[in-house]
């Protein structure tokens, strides 16, 4: 309940700023509603913003767990879509089932191979992994931008982006969700992130290694006492992170794209960090707190047509003032004692 | 008839729900040393700390010298002659033991006497009363026990005449305990009013004129101390009768050793041990005896956190028979996992075994079932394994730490502090489960700062001093005084 309540003050605070510039905030308001929520075109898009989102809140939520703070979603998510390009390009020929299997399993892979790499610094060299994070972001996309453009860049466009994949790679003609809405980016990958949001609910309470890694996040001192591994949990976990950034491939590449388009994400690596602060990194609480930032998204990228002083950036600002109103979880227990004085 | 030179009336403090102190009256004669007496928790500290006027009681009034008085902070307090020593020090480290004084006179007319002036006349205040310092040492560089002489030396610079000590004797070797009665005596007789909080009885019986306990929150009597004995008080304390412990009815079985150091050495930061060589022996337990930083942590870490020291600064062998149980020295740091709920606590180390995975699957509704059960044989309250384990008291927290360690019956015991902060109840109930185990043939390592604990459960207590284990000492050989120049001087 009191993270609804955050979530709202945060959002109507973002939404009186409006009136600074001359807006009337209960317009801008009906405008991003309208705009997230208008038409199924309009949802369709939302849910197409949705999708990676989870995937994102997903990955850095398990990096939280084990007390670890993922900032590199967006470059393992980069080289997991680069990488899924990259086979549907180059094996061309592999038949239907098996093109998108072999296509996803070699992205997570390379998003969980980019994940460990930090995991692995932090273990044996100490090294901290926002640090670490931050900087394979940078070498993803120098690497993303190099393989795009001078390996498999495509032929029929002026455009920096890859190669279409074979028609064999895409699972479109057995997609409800894309028939739902049609002309949107929206996928069946959306059933994915959902799923994989259970599954990782299921690891992180129900399992054995679950556990463990929850207690490093807790206290990796007591956590070694009690017989687990600090090293083999932040490796883990950062791989973990990894794959789940790395489905992103999954809505772009194979569910709608078809290829790498350079700058395709619009910070999706970041705005996971929100999601999974929104939902204080509850696998579920992520897909609506996705969900929530999708519509944000797509409503504010309207506010450039329909409103004279205010463009999409604003949807920075309440995507900042929420995660503040949301985060801010100090307020309650001081209105509390107010209460109490009085 | 005399009158008191400290009264409480009907004094109370709440806490929100928590009522820290109610309808507390007691009182204490001028010119005596006035003992305090309860389990955590009880109350103790708050009357203190309301005397001294860090709080403000919610009810009721304190007399001085039959006059009420109310202080708005300890500094009213103190120009009302009444002067405290916290438990914890409150000392500038950097700063000599002179400058730490002078900076709690800060206005007061001795203040505006030259410096040399008044390391005169402290000089002649700490010889007077036996407080021999130092006082152009830095207090860094002071022994505990000379840090505490200092503090109360800081008090007696201003002419009090009530003192109140919080847990005087945690910190200090058995030597420095005596030195420190022999003082506080002499301060009496010089006419001051000495109130003193302790759990330690042993401490109230050979001190202290008068002694008032203290339970959840109310005073339970006030005693003469002539005419009490440790039995008594410990009943006031607790409210039931404490079960005497029995002299054990098994033997050690020295045939089978089922923890063995030989020849270890081990570094981490300033601390070291060298040479150790001990082994111990099922059905039997082994204390370690030693001043805090002797190398009791080291000795613990080598033990149970190899990795955390760095190669080659561990050598020797170390070699044990099975799983370790351990409690830590410090729960919090290595423990229990923070904002975990309790059954979580409760697996650490064991959520492997079948008992509470099937596969990688955990058995959740099993291990809240099982930690159920043992909230139930261990009586930890609230009894809720769903509860955050912060929640619970220290005392309960530890009682879990000890279950989950021995509910495995590991064949080998690592108990470093095993009662630290917790009260008589849960100390008699700690203490008898490790008995239980030593008789069901696990072999124990006790660690820990109280002679009492060492000398009432050990089978042969060695004394750790600098590292190095000096000597050792069989059970019929145990002596407080003996123990004590062992763990000060190492011989």
């Amino acid at each position: 309940m009191k993270r609804v309540a955050g979530f709202l003050i945060g959002l109507i605070v973002a939404l009186l700023l409006t009136a600074f510039a001359g807006e009337n905030p209960w317009n801008v308001f009906l405008i991003l509603m309208k705009s997230a929520f208008g038409s199924m075109y309009d949802l369709g898009l939302t849910l197409s913003y949705t999708t990676p989102l989870i995937f994102c809140g997903l990955s850095v939520a398990v990096g939280f767990h084990a007390g670890l703070f993922n900032i590199g979603a967006e470059g393992q998510l980069t080289m997991a879509v680069v990488t899924a390009a990259a086979v549907g390009v180059l094996f061309p020929n592999i038949p239907f089932p098996l093109a998108p299997v072999v296509a996803f399993v070699a992205a997570i892979l390379m998003g969980s191979f980019w994940g460990w790499i930090a995991g692995w610094l932090r273990a044996y060299r100490g090294s901290h992994e926002v640090i670490i994070t931050i900087m394979l972001n940078f070498i993803a996309a120098g690497l993303a931008s190099w393989f795009t453009l001078q390996i498999i860049p495509n032929p029929n466009s002026q455009n920096p982006e890859t190669a279409v994949v074979s028609a064999n790679y895409m699972f479109k003609d057995y997609d409800l969700i894309a028939r739902l809405f049609p002309d949107t980016p929206a996928n069946a990958s959306l059933g994915f992130a959902l799923v994989f949001a259970v599954l990782l609910w299921v690891f992180l309470w129900k399992t054995t290694w679950g556990y463990g890694l929850r207690a490093v996040g807790s206290n990796a001192e007591a956590a070694h006492r009690g017989g687990i591994s600090e090293k083999k949990v932040q490796m883990l976990a950062m791989a973990l992170a990894g794959a789940f950034a790395g489905c992103v491939a999954l809505s772009e590449v194979l569910g709608s794209a078809g290829q790498y388009r350079i700058g395709f994400s619009p910070d999706y690596g970041f705005i996971g960090i929100a999601v999974a602060l929104l939902a204080n990194n509850n696998p579920l609480g992520i897909v609506a707190a996705a969900f929530l930032m999708g519509a944000l998204h797509k409503g504010a990228s309207d506010l450039d047509l329909e409103t004279t002083t205010i463009t999409r950036d604003f949807s920075r600002i309440i995507q900042a003032l929420i995660i503040l109103g949301v985060t801010a979880q100090g307020y309650w227990s001081w209105m509390k004692s107010k209460r109490r004085k009085n | 008839m005399i009158i008191p030179a400290i009264e409480f009336k009907g004094v109370s403090k709440f806490f929100g729900e928590v009522r820290a102190n109610e309808d507390i009256s007691f009182s204490v004669a001028p010119g005596t040393i006035h003992g305090i007496v309860g389990e955590n928790g009880a109350g103790k500290s708050t009357a203190m700390k309301i005397l001294f006027g860090l709080y403000q009681p919610d009810g009721g009034e304190i007399l001085l010298h039959g006059k009420p008085v109310q202080f708005a902070s300890p500094l009213d307090a103190m120009a009302a002659k009444v002067g405290m020593v916290h438990q914890h020090f409150m000392l500038a480290e950097p700063y000599t033991a002179l400058d730490n004084i002078l900076l709690q006179q800060k206005g007061s007319a001795f203040s505006l006497l030259p410096r040399q002036k008044q390391a005169v006349r402290l000089q002649e205040i700490a010889e007077r009363y036996g407080f021999n310092l130092n006082l152009d040492a830095k207090v860094e560089d002071l022994s505990v026990g000379e840090q505490q002489r200092l503090e109360i030396l800081k008090i007696l610079s201003q002419n009090s005449e009530i003192l109140i000590l919080d847990e005087p004797t945690a910190v200090l070797t058995p030597q420095e305990v005596q030195d420190l009665f022999k003082n506080l005596k002499h301060l009496k007789e010089e006419g001051k009013t000495i109130l003193i909080i302790t759990h330690k009885l042993r401490e109230v019986m050979t001190l202290t004129d008068a002694v008032t306990v203290f339970r959840a929150g109310r005073v339970i009597g006030s005693k003469a101390t002539a005419q009490t004995h440790p039995e008594e008080l410990a009943e006031m304390m607790v409210g039931r009768r404490l079960q005497k412990p029995q002299e054990r009815s098994t033997v050690v079985d020295t045939s089978r050793a089922v923890l063995s150091f030989d020849k270890v050495y081990a570094q981490l930061g300033n601390h070291s041990i060298h040479e150790i060589s001990l082994k111990v022996h099922a059905r039997e337990i082994v204390g370690v005896a030693g001043v805090e930083g002797n190398g009791q942590d080291v000795l613990i870490r080598a033990l149970l956190d190899r990795h955390a020291l760095k190669k080659d600064s561990v050598m020797g062998t170390i070699e044990t028979a099975g799983v370790i149980g351990s409690f830590p020295e410090d729960r919090l740091r290595f423990g229990v996992l923070q904002g975990r709920p309790v059954y979580e606590n409760f697996i650490l180390g064991q959520h492997k075994s079948s008992t509470f995975a099937r596969g990688i699957f955990l058995k959740v509704k099993d291990i809240v079932s099982r930690t159920r059960e043992i909230m139930e044989t261990y009586d930890i309250r609230p009894r809720n394994p769903l509860l955050a384990f912060e929640k619970l008291s220290g005392g309960n927290q530890q009682k879990l730490v000890v279950a989950r360690a021995l509910s495995q019956k590991p064949p080998v015991v690592i108990a470093a502090q095993p009662t630290r902060g917790v009260d008589i109840g849960a100390i008699e109930f700690i203490h008898n489960e490790l008995r239980k185990a030593r008789d069901e043939g696990a072999g124990i390592l006790l660690i820990s700062s109280e002679l009492d604990e060492l000398m009432a459960l050990s089978d042969r207590i060695v004394i750790l001093f600098k590292g190095r284990l000096v000597k050792e000492f069989t059970r019929a050989e145990f002596d407080e005084i003996a123990l004590g120049t062992a763990m000060g001087c190492g011989k």
